[in-house]
């Protein structure tokens, strides 16, 4: 079950988790962190099941506020932990039981996805004063909820973590949904939600119950999210309604766009590095940070329509072919025999060359034809079901 | 009637103004081949969408193996062990062969099932050959032969094919009549098909749709012989 594809970005993961504090501090890498999460469940329903939910935000806001409030309530922070990814999955199984058994697609479920989390934006803004209290917690309005109990280490309540023990603890919870997703998408389920991504007719007609199956895919999303906005009620140490925000939502798509829709590496690359170019952005006044980004969209759309990651491999892909036919059997056979001392060796040799830049001119012709021929969701090489690396 | 697994009473479709069923009535037999035939706009393919749960009659029953089957989702349909092939290929794509086929067979199998099932139905239908390659880099014809190969995979024994001839070659025709041959030895079809000469090769019983009604429904030889039928073929009013 654990083979090298599972192996491999565990052992990656692993190491990078502990590199990265080289490169800057533990505690960006940890809001990063939470945005690599949010744009794997994005990256997961969008990528893998088809579902475009421009309202993931909604899903994100709900988990931090849940956690919130149930801190609060409850006073210690473990049992809340779960509640946070338990509220925004219910919430999404309601939701988009509505929505898929009503049989919405493609840009409605867009458009009603996008709205709900506009009401949620505004609900939550407009929930100063004492009347909007959940059990202790105020809900306190565009002001937010401060001074909860954030996550302590289970063995011992006293120690708080924070800094650089939340950024091991949140990269780890990464590299876990990573794996759990991708042995997930292994499963007849994970397949199934692939075939309906490419072609729902034909999966209904194979007598799979659609509905049941993007219910419960947007459902796993939103637990992701959930998971990943409690993480950032725990770094930031305080949830507002800007969580909620069309801003927000609209940075996930543009995450999992600039990364790669399609695989599941692609959406954390798009994050983490988006993430950091707005936190370095953040630093200088010169250039508007919105513009900058939106540059990058722009470019990233027109010169890489696959996204990063998916272009990435397709150029390791691309020199790794290059050099295997370098020394392809066959034509270490064909040196072998031209070597042989016969009067046909200069020929042989000369052919051989002629064939081996043949074979390799046939197959970047062959990789770039690929390329173009496939949608933005199929370019980083792997087999289709498997190919979110 | 001997052993009737497929009855239709009454079907009406209403669309709008049109009325593209008219109180359609149909029964197939067990094992039977029937073929389905008309000009354009009689009725054929409205028929296939409602027996397929793609489309709601307006009114009517349609009875599968003893359920009423009326106003049921494609899914539901299809967990009966309905088989249905589209006019359009309906295949999936960005997958490949393998993957289409097990994908519909993994369905109603286990997953070591679900295997051996993809190499062995794609052998018997002749793509073998192209097993592991992406759907959507192969030619029509092709296509055409995964999408029944899909079909199959779900072990129907009632087969829906809606014009499985369209738009292949001599030779694919040939492969195509093998395929479903090969299919009514175990499974009932109801075809769909405009090209009488395909009609004229497979069928036994056929049944002639003319303006949303059955026209006739007879055995092959006397409905190609059947002056109201060459009429309605030729665009003479009856």
């Amino acid at each position: 079950m654990f083979t090298r594809d599972i192996l491999w970005p565990a052992v990656i993961g692993l190491v990078l988790m502990f590199l990265l504090p080289l490169v800057t501090d533990a505690y960006t890498l940890t809001v990063l962190t939470a945005y690599a999460m949010l744009a794997l469940s994005l990256g997961f329903i969008w990528g893998f099941a088809g579902i475009l939910c421009f309202g993931q935000a909604a899903f994100f806001g709900l988990g931090a506020y849940a956690f919130a409030i149930a801190s609060i309530n409850i006073g210690t922070p473990w049992l809340p932990f779960f509640i946070a990814i338990l509220v925004p999955a219910l919430f999404a199984a309601v939701f988009g039981a509505v929505l898929f058994y009503g049989r919405l697609s493609d840009v409605y479920l867009a458009v009603v996805t996008l709205v709900m989390t506009l009401i949620l934006f505004k609900f939550m803004n407009s929930s100063a004063g004492d009347g909007y209290k959940l059990g202790t917690a105020r809900l306190g309005g565009y002001n937010g909820i401060p001074g909860f109990e954030t996550l302590t280490v289970p063995w011992d309540s006293s120690e708080y973590l924070y800094d650089t023990s939340l950024y091991y603890f949140a990269f780890l919870l990464l590299i876990v949904v990573y794996i759990c997703l991708r042995l997930l998408l292994r499963q007849p389920f994970g397949r199934a939600l692939v075939g309906i991504r490419e072609n729902e007719l034909r999966a209904e007609l194979m007598g799979y119950d659609i509905r049941l199956l993007k219910t419960i895919a947007f459902s796993i999303g939103a637990a992701i999210a959930g998971l990943a906005g409690c993480i950032y009620a725990n770094w930031a140490e305080i949830v507002t309604p800007a969580l909620f925000s069309l801003g927000q939502s609209a940075e996930i798509i543009i995450w999992v766009i600039v990364g790669g829709a399609g695989t599941l590496m692609g959406p954390l690359i798009g994050a983490a590095l988006l993430g950091y170019t707005k936190f370095l952005l953040g630093q200088q006044s010169l250039i508007d940070n919105t513009f900058i980004l939106g540059m990058i969209l722009v470019l990233a759309v027109l010169l890489l329509p696959n996204g990063i990651f998916p272009a990435v491999v397709s150029i390791v892909k691309r020199v790794a072919a290059k050099f295997s036919t370098g020394r392809s059997p066959r034509s270490r056979a064909a040196s072998r025999r031209s070597k042989l001392p016969n009067k046909t060796g200069h020929q042989a040799d000369g052919s051989n060359r002629r064939g081996s830049t043949q074979s390799s001119a046939q197959s970047s012709a062959q990789s770039s034809a690929q390329g173009k021929s496939h949608n933005h969701r199929d370019d980083d090489g792997a087999a289709p079901i498997d190919r979110g690396q | 009637m001997r052993n009737v697994e497929v009855e239709v009473r009454g079907l009406t479709m209403q669309f709008g103004g049109v009325r593209a069923l008219d109180q359609v009535n149909f029964a197939l037999a067990r094992r039977e081949l029937r073929c389905l035939i008309g000009p354009n706009g009689a009725g054929k393919s409205t028929f296939f969408k409602c027996l397929a749960g793609l489309l709601e009659p307006t009114s009517g029953e349609i009875m599968i193996r003893g359920e009423n089957t009326t106003g049921w989702l494609p899914h539901r349909i299809a967990r009966l062990g309905v088989g249905i092939k589209t006019q359009v290929p309906s295949v999936m794509n960005g997958l490949t062969v393998r993957e289409n086929i097990w994908l519909a067979a993994k369905r109603n199998s286990t997953v070591a099932e679900a295997n051996r099932m993809a190499s062995s139905i794609a052998a018997r239908v002749l793509i073998d050959d192209v097993l592991n390659e992406q759907v959507e880099t192969l030619a029509h014809g092709k296509r055409q032969l995964v999408e029944l190969a899909i079909v199959l995979a779900g072990r129907p024994w009632l087969v829906l094919l809606d014009e499985p001839a369209a738009g292949l070659t001599a030779i694919e025709v040939d492969r195509m009549i093998d395929v479903i041959r090969d299919i009514n030895t175990d499974a009932a079809l109801i075809i769909v098909e405009h090209d009488m000469h395909f009609v004229r090769r497979i069928a036994k019983q056929v049944t002639v749709f003319h303006q949303g009604r059955v026209l006739i429904d007879e055995d092959v030889d006397q409905v190609m012989s059947n002056p109201d039928v060459r009429d309605v073929y030729l665009g003479k009013q009856l």
